[in-house]
């Protein structure tokens, strides 16, 4: 679905250069729930930037379906994009706008038949259960309304691949389990491969079928899950897998 | 004092038709150009999304430039410009034209900042979702900014009729021009009362739309 090929990105900063990200390799399945988990500051969200080239790699490739995005100008490259979603922490969603107008601004953008984009937005909006919101403005909804806003406007386009960056660290662990639940539905029933940026154990204990792990840039560990559950690590290190896997704590997988 | 009124009912009205035309096209000018010039800047600026140093410091030289001239003193400086725009420097249309340069470029500062304060978010999310330059500045930026962009307009045009006071130099008219001939220069106090009167009554008529306008767009 999503290959990365050696992809690195520095950031020049007054003291130096700051490598976000080093050399990652990435191979996301099709149909995936893709979990990257790390620290704070293990570049994780720069490489989730990196696959929809919101920041351009200083070298590797990113493919998306055998097409490489990263040899592409940028006319052909904002196509592509309209083909992936994108959700964030802070939701990022247009304040001065209602909630039917968000989401029905990717499909003008991507020049969507002006007669059916009402019914699109009607029928994205019934898929994260917010019809009864259309009218409303961003504002008066709480946190996990806007959540799902955004990603009823992620989905408008029906994308085959969702990037999420910390989609539930602004919210609740109610809300948090509920927005997972949205995802969740969204990758079984649509089919949409996902892949979610988290510091948060739980997201990738709950939905995830596949881990990667990261540390000062670079992907130390990646794992998927069996029908049993994640493997644990044959050693006692401490690590992510352990901690994901139950070992070091948590109870269920 | 309302004989002195009457007498110069018709003075009055023309002064304040001048006002009108002089801070109508200044207006216009600021949001056909300086609306514009303003994002560019905000575009331009280090750490944005189209940052370019050379074009950034030459667009911040020449708005400040024109900012920092004594009003009176860049309506004389630029008379052979203001001759070759319309074909003449005296009269009303005359004085138009200093006006909207000061007005393009007092406005597109107040743009840049405007948009300054769109969360960078709301743009990486028009960038995620494949948004063109139009697009992210008219479906996105614009958007989110209108509520500063109507109260940057509204602060301008108060400042625009301030600066047309001074337009007598150039024959420009206006009520503060009227105010000074009529009622300081021939002693007749109750006329440039009047004429101040006027003017306090118009500013305020236009701060209380561009805040309500304003507040009605926020959404926020």
């Amino acid at each position: 679905m999503l290959t990365l090929h050696g992809v690195s990105k520095s950031f020049a900063l007054r003291e130096g250069s700051y490598r976000a990200v080093q050399g990652v390799s990435l191979s996301v399945e099709a149909g995936s729930i893709h979990g990257i988990i790390g620290a704070s500051g293990a570049g994780k969200s720069t490489l989730l930037r990196l696959m929809n080239l919101l920041e351009r790699p200083d070298e590797g490739q990113v493919l998306l379906e055998g097409r490489t995005l990263t040899e592409l100008p940028e006319q052909e490259l904002r196509k592509e994009r309209q083909k992936m979603g994108m959700i964030f922490q802070q939701f990022n969603l247009v304040s001065n706008a209602t909630v039917s107008r968000n989401v029905a601004i990717p499909l003008e953008l991507a020049g969507y038949p002006r007669k059916q984009r009402k019914e699109r937005v009607q029928e994205c909006l019934s898929f994260v259960g917010l019809e009864e919101k259309a009218g409303q403005y961003p504002a008066r909804l709480s946190g996990g309304q806007r959540q799902r806003v955004a990603i009823a406007r992620a989905l408008a386009n029906g994308p085959k691949l969702l990037l999420c960056d910390e989609p539930t660290s602004a919210l609740d662990p109610v809300t948090t389990a509920d927005i997972l639940g949205v995802l969740q539905h969204i990758n079984s029933e649509l089919g949409v491969t996902v892949i979610i940026v988290t510091h948060e154990m739980d997201v990738v204990r709950s939905i995830c079928s596949h881990v990667s792990v990261m540390e000062e840039g670079r992907i130390v560990d990646s794992f998927a899950r069996r029908e049993t559950g994640f493997l644990p690590p044959a050693g006692h290190t401490g690590s992510y897998r352990e901690q994901i896997t139950g070992r070091a704590g948590g109870a269920y997988v | 004092m309302f004989e002195s009124l009457q007498q110069y009912e018709a003075q009055m009205w023309e002064s304040i038709g001048e006002t009108f035309v002089m801070v109508g096209i200044s207006i216009g000018a600021a949001v056909l150009l300086g609306l514009p010039l303003g994002t560019l800047l905000y575009f331009t600026r280090k750490g944005q999304l189209y940052e370019n140093r050379g074009l950034s410091a030459l667009l911040n030289a020449v708005v400040n430039v024109v900012r920092s001239f004594p009003f009176l003193l860049l309506v004389v400086a630029l008379i052979p410009f203001t001759r070759f725009v319309v074909g003449t420097a005296i009269g009303t249309m005359a004085a138009t034209v200093p006006l909207s340069i000061v007005a393009i470029a007092y406005y597109s500062r107040l743009v840049e900042q405007s948009l300054l304060e769109v969360p960078r978010g709301t743009i990486e999310a028009a960038r995620a979702m494949g948004a063109s330059k139009i697009a992210l500045i008219f479906k996105f930026l614009y958007v989110e900014a209108r509520s500063g962009l109507v109260l940057g307009l509204t602060a301008s045009t108060i400042s625009f009729i301030s600066f047309s006071t001074v337009m007598g130099v150039v024959g420009g008219g206006g009520v503060g021009d009227f105010a000074i001939r009529y009622g300081y220069q021939r002693f007749e106090t109750e006329v440039m009362v009047y004429a101040i009167i006027v003017m306090i009554v118009l500013v305020q008529l236009i701060q209380f739309t561009g805040s309500t306008v304003a507040r009605l767009l926020d959404k926020r």
